[in-house]
């Protein structure tokens, strides 16, 4: 992909801001847990999934330096609550043990179901990234699995727990595939498939194993093997629509750079 | 806010989250011990790195990649429970040692890194006088 004409990089630009914020901000929350998980090694281990998320919004950031936006610490900590293009799910707070795992599986699947598709990407800096990050996917992955499958049907109040967290996360989880403005051009460029297929994909992982850990998920197939959601997804966020647990979070994490902006450390 | 002040956010952290429990947190270690081994390289002897507690193998190995391979290099990690694992007594250390001269099992007449150094030089010079082949 040579030139990139103004619709195809605003289309470009929005894509990568969800992309780079979703990461940015489930790093953060599941950063929350370092100092207070249930036990040191699973608080290790979280630990390093946050901070490999964290790398993740940075490369997403990079690109959008490279596509003139600028750098990526005026990014992360100098936007405003309406800039952000994350999903709503992305910002609910960390919540207990169960709906940390549920979301951080939840947007695991997600992730690696989305970077599988864009390493052919058209945008060819987009394709080389998103072939470098699954590499991370697949332990994160198999840390997530191996909670849910644990907790999911362990005893009555990990069950109880981890039914709650995916009766609450799930409508949110749906939100990660509300449209960023510009999808038919990004499609027509082949830069991303449109986020219906990229949904149908992740439903297909995330429904049998959630219900091979013992729990309800709202949704089934329909006659003719089409995925129907019995929820209403959570949607706004991709529009800069967000909650006030966006302020909250935003207060916390931009404090320190907000003090003094492009200071040197 | 009436909650107190810690300049050290991890205990303002704490702080936060007793505040929402009646009990506070055990210690709990009811999980199983379990020794971590890391192969460095392939062909490498897996190499004891220490232990941690895990409900099961399979969580030892998830939890163990990042106790232990955060950082440094590795491609495979064992975990055993440790109540598999049989030892001597360290009381017993005596057993090892040799009351007699025992040198006649060392490889002292073996000067093995000479003769690995005469080799390397020899296809070194056969390299360098070998003509290039069109």
């Amino acid at each position: 992909m040579r030139d990139l004409t103004p619709d195809v990089r605003d289309a470009l630009v929005n894509y990568l801001y969800a992309l780079a914020d979703d990461e940015l901000l489930v790093g953060h929350r599941a950063s929350e847990w370092t100092g207070l998980a249930p036990i040191l090694e699973a608080d290790v281990a979280l630990s390093s999934i946050a901070q490999d998320e964290m790398g993740h919004a940075l490369t997403f950031y990079q690109l959008l330096e490279a596509l003139g936006e600028g750098n990526p610490d005026d990014l992360a900590f100098a936007r405003g609550v309406t800039d952000f293009r994350n999903a709503i799910f992305s910002e609910l707070p960390r919540g207990d043990w169960a709906f940390t795992v549920v979301r951080q599986y939840l947007h695991d699947v997600a992730e690696r179901v989305r970077l599988e598709a864009l390493a052919n990407s058209a945008y060819e800096p987009l394709a080389h990234v998103a072939r470098k990050l699954i590499v991370e996917e697949k332990y994160h992955l198999l840390h997530d699995r191996s909670w849910v499958a644990k907790l999911g049907g362990a005893t009555e109040e990990s069950h109880r727990r981890m039914q709650a967290a995916l009766d609450r996360a799930f409508p949110h989880a749906l939100g990660l595939f509300e449209p960023a403005d510009g999808e038919a051009v990004r499609a027509e460029a082949g830069i991303a498939p449109p986020e219906r297929e990229l949904r149908d994909r992740w439903l297909d992982e995330v429904v049998p194993f959630l219900e091979s850990a013992t729990l309800r998920v709202p949704a089934r197939r329909d006659d003719r093997g089409e995925w129907q959601v019995l929820v209403e997804p959570v949607y706004g966020g991709r529009r800069g629509r967000h909650t006030e647990y966006l302020e909250t979070l935003l207060d916390a994490m931009q404090m320190v750079y907000r003090m003094e902006p492009g200071a040197k450390w | 806010m009436s909650r107190r002040w810690h300049f050290n956010p991890y205990h303002q952290r704490i702080d936060e989250a007793l505040e929402k429990t009646s009990t506070p947190p055990q210690a709990d270690t009811e999980w199983e011990l379990f020794e971590v081994f890391v192969r460095e390289r392939r062909g490498d002897h897996p190499v004891h790195v220490g232990s941690l507690h895990a409900p099961d193998h399979e969580m030892a190995l998830v939890l163990a990649k990042e106790q232990y391979l955060r950082r440094g290099r590795g491609v495979q990690l064992w975990v055993a429970p440790a109540r598999c694992i049989a030892s001597t007594p360290i009381e017993d250390a005596d057993i090892f040692t040799h009351a007699t001269d025992k040198s006649y099992r060392e490889a002292y007449g073996y000067k093995v890194a000479e003769t690995v150094r005469k080799i390397r030089q020899q296809q070194k010079s056969a390299e360098t006088e070998e003509p290039c082949a069109t």
